[in-house]
């Protein structure tokens, strides 16, 4: 018999592609699909076999538009007849008389016989494919975690269920054969959940998460990738796990059913068993202890393998049945498809840029108008048009705005792993997961975030029988916190675990020599907690897996003051730590003051500045050798010159005559004199390139209000030259 | 090392000249972006003299040096010709924008191959490295600046 195998597939695969668009408000692609499995049907050399499936979806999805019809599930079914009718072809399976789709009848594909590579062919459609594949693995994780905590929660299985379905039918249309098998092992494994031939718990909560992290490894690895990718480690051993717990689950559930028998006595049957099978049976039980699962029936079952034998048909026809009863429940949720658009960031970027550049050259323009015509009839379209700007900036930023849940949706992931990991128990609440960031200080603040929370469970929690002893409950909580406060966003990071050791802290620094032991003994607990930032400090002596992988809690720091956000610590022995990160909303735009050295405008952000003083000359004092210092409001501070930092002239003769701000660079306050203060505005802040060596007490540029370039100042880089200037001061 | 090889292939094509203290020089009209008035420049602190600081170039911010400084020439005031050339040079991080300013944009010249040589040991201000080689128009000499290199050497 003459059958064209690469033709087959073309059909199957425009009946595959054409179906991945169908959705029960979106039929018209229903045609394309119709027409495409008749032509695969009919084909030269098709057997009876596969024609048939073919033919009957064919006819349900012609009937689609009748009344009556139940949309969502002929859609499934023709989904999920396309996915195995390719699987059967690309096997050469053409006359396994398996009926209706089910898909447990579609045989392992040789597992003894494993690819260790998938061939990806780079084209537009795989890019596509796998951005939309981890969005599906990002909301399969995110409601796996649901239902760990609820294993009955049916929305959440059905999401998952759904995710893995489609990124099987999309790697099935894309012809990545070892994803869409593995993702159909995976979807079998929720589909049994469904069923609740199995529950989500223990060793298989475990084996699905373990599916789901390979599924993204291998998504992950095709990006960018063409011809053979290798398969992630473990590939195999997941792959014979999920199909273990397929005939394992399938059979324990099944048995009872059809033989409600009384437990029989072990003895009696166990002469009936052949050596071999009963160990078999051992082994694959071995390699998937569904300990939480095991019933007194499938106990019973590794003693009657008679029985077993019957089983498994049982349960593929009980599978076969539900796909209809869900799929109606599956309705609703599907035409929620969102009604957003994906756009490249370097275009947002780039949008976003431009808006700035609105934005300034419309404050240039007002400027213009106004010092040009008195009080000309234009003044009513500039102030238009300044409004019009203002709210289309706002709605530039907005764009970037996105939710922290992504984030908190890894950190419960991590902290999961991490408890496993450390053998404590810990549970994780969030809350506040929708306030709103950009995305630039999102994608940052996940690295440090992570470390913070490895360290609260690893550090901060103790092991169970220690909280059982201290009177608490055995298992710890952590709970993350985001919200907006004073037009920024704090993150909070909380845990009831014993705190910050203050002696041990302490004995650590005087080791270093970074406090005194007169200091020691008076410092107070805010900077004493502040220490824990400091590199090379940390109280727990030994290195594990899971904290102390080279970034510390300076890098932590380090990061979030790059994303100019602070972080705090409170923390009390035997009740808990609690880290407070405030963060800008976004790291475009920032609130500033502009003051004035010598006829320069200098950029301040306002998040730095406590207050302005004009000073009197009684406030100030010179220190021989040291520079001067001021008395604000009875607190005493080094004073800074602006002019002098920079190396620039002064016409100020004495400090009096120009104006102090209040500041500070790593937690001291100091007073920076300047000329004047300008005004406050929003900058937008530019880059200046990395051509130069840039001067430490500048951090960076933005364009005021008349055009020109203003510097913005970072007050670090300012205390850090004036010390180093009075440094050489001394020995002169 | 960049330099054997650019004096030794071809150095010939399209220069855009200008001038800098009365001497005529060519920079490849392949790394110029546009010309430009003086701007208000905001001087940067703490910066090497031949950078005068930087410019708002429609919103970007772009570092501008003085090409007599840098060349060590006596500076001068600024001029109805004097004006800013913007480069782009490339670097580890892929490009960098710059202004040069100089005191007066001559023209687009063609500089066949054959017009062209090595440049020679000046001893002068301008470092021999920092050139791809000389040109010549008719009886007039352009000093052929590898622009790239000039302004790394200057860090």
């Amino acid at each position: 018999m003459d059958f064209d195998r690469t033709q087959a597939l073309e059909f199957l695969n425009q009946a595959g592609q054409a179906s991945m668009e169908l959705s029960p408000d979106q039929l018209g692609p229903a045609n394309d699909v119709r027409v495409a499995l008749q032509a695969f049907a009919l084909m030269e050399g098709m057997t009876e076999d596969l024609s048939r499936m073919a033919m009957r979806v064919a006819k349900s999805l012609k009937a689609i538009e009748e009344e009556g019809v139940d949309v969502p599930q002929v859609l499934d079914d023709a989904m999920a007849v396309v996915c195995e009718l390719q699987e059967r072809v690309e096997q050469g399976d053409l006359y396994n008389a398996a009926p209706a789709p089910a898909m447990e009848g579609s045989a392992a594909p040789d597992l003894d016989d494993l690819p260790t590579t998938m061939s990806v062919t780079d084209d537009p459609l795989l890019a596509e494919f796998i951005d939309e594949s981890e969005e599906h693995l990002d909301t399969a994780e995110e409601h796996l975690l649901t239902i760990e905590s609820d294993p009955t929660d049916a929305d959440a299985l059905n999401a998952v269920f759904r995710s893995f379905h489609t990124i099987k039918g999309a790697a099935g249309v894309l012809e990545i054969g070892p994803l869409s098998v593995f993702a159909h092992r995976a979807e079998s494994l929720l589909d049994m959940a469904r069923d609740h031939e199995i529950e989500l718990v223990g060793e298989a909560m475990e084996l699905c998460y373990g599916a789901l992290d390979t599924l993204k490894s291998m998504v992950q690895s095709m990006r960018g990738a063409d011809g053979e990718v290798p398969l992630p480690e473990g590939y195999g051993e997941l792959l014979r796990a999920l199909e273990a717990v397929g005939s394992e689950a399938t059979g324990s559930h099944a048995a009872p059913a059809a033989t409600p028998a009384p437990v029989t006595p072990v003895e009696a049957d166990a002469p009936s068993v052949t050596d071999a099978s009963s160990s078999a049976l051992i082994a694959s039980e071995d390699a998937l202890p569904l300990d939480d699962v095991v019933t007194p029936e499938a106990v019973q079952d590794i003693v009657q393998p008679a029985e077993r034998k019957s089983a498994p048909q049982e349960a593929t026809n009980v599978a076969a049945a539900k796909p209809k009863e869900r799929s109606a429940k599956d309705a609703p949720k599907r035409s929620s498809s969102s009604s957003s658009v994906k756009v490249a960031t370097d275009r947002l970027d780039n949008m976003i840029n431009l808006v700035g550049e609105l934005v300034i050259t419309t404050a240039m323009v007002q400027q213009d108008v106004l010092k040009s015509i008195p009080a000309g009839q234009n003044m009513r379209s500039v102030a238009q048009l300044s409004k019009v700007t203002s709210e289309l900036q706002h709605f530039a930023m907005s764009m970037r705005m996105v939710p922290l849940k992504a984030t908190f949706q890894k950190a419960a992931r991590m902290v999961r792993d991490v408890a496993i990991k450390c053998g404590k128990k810990v549970t994780f609440e969030s809350n506040g997961e929708d306030t709103e960031l950009d995305r630039n200080v999102v994608e940052q603040l996940g690295d440090p975030l992570i470390h913070m929370l490895r360290n609260a469970i690893d550090h901060g929690l103790e092991a169970p029988e220690e909280r059982v002893a201290a009177g608490k409950s055995e298992s710890g909580t952590v709970i993350l916190r985001a919200y907006h406060q004073g037009g920024g966003v704090v993150i909070e990071l909380e845990d009831d675990g014993a705190g910050i050791n203050r002696d041990a802290l302490l004995k650590k620094a005087l080791g270093n020599g970074l406090v005194t032991p007169q200091e020691a003994q008076s410092m107070p607990d805010a900077d004493v907690w502040q220490l824990v930032f400091h590199p090379g400090l940390s109280t727990t002596q030994e290195l594990s897996e899971i904290s102390g992988r080279g970034v510390g809690m300076d890098v932590v720091k380090k990061n979030i003051e790059s994303l100019r956000g602070t972080v705090e610590i409170e923390s009390q022995r035997g009740k808990g730590t609690r880290f407070t990160i405030r963060l800008p909303l976004t790291l475009a735009i920032i609130d500033a003051m502009v003051v004035l050295a010598n006829e320069r405008n200098y950029i301040l952000p306002t998040l730095s500045i406590q207050s302005f003083i004009r000073p009197e000359p009684d406030q100030i004092f010179s220190v021989q050798g040291k520079g001067e210092v001021v008395n604000v409001r009875g607190q005493v501070m080094p004073l800074h010159r602006l002019h002098d930092v920079l190396g620039i002239e002064s016409s100020l003769e004495s400090p009096c005559d120009g104006l102090l701000a209040i500041t500070h660079s790593e937690g001291e306050a100091f007073a920076l004199l300047v000329d004047d203060l300008h005004g406050q505005q929003q900058v937008v802040i530019k880059s200046m390139g990395s051509h130069q060596e840039q001067c430490p007490a500048i951090a960076g540029a933005a364009i005021l209000g008349d055009g020109t370039v203003g510097l913005i100042l970072d007050t670090d880089g300012i205390a850090r030259i004036a010390r180093e200037q009075s440094a050489h001061l001394v020995p002169a | 090392m960049r330099n054997d090889t650019s004096n030794t292939a071809g150095i010939g094509g399209q220069y855009l000249t200008f001038k800098v203290y009365g001497e005529l020089y060519g920079v490849e009209i392949l790394k110029v972006r546009e010309i430009i008035c003086l701007l208000p420049i905001t001087p940067l602190p703490h910066s090497p003299p031949h950078v005068m600081g930087v410019i708002n170039l429609r919103g970007r911010v772009i570092p501008v040096t003085d090409l007599r400084t840098r060349f060590g020439m006596p500076p001068q005031e600024a001029t109805r010709e004097s004006c800013i050339i913007v480069v782009e040079v490339p670097d580890e991080a892929g490009a960098t924008t710059m202004g040069l300013i100089v005191d007066e944009v001559a023209e687009v010249s063609d500089i066949s191959e054959e017009m062209t040589s090595a440049a020679p040991r000046l001893g002068g201000s301008v470092e021999s490295e920092c050139l791809l080689g000389v040109g010549r128009i008719e009886d007039r000499v352009i000093l052929l600046l590898d622009i790239a290199e000039a302004l790394r050497r200057s860090e």
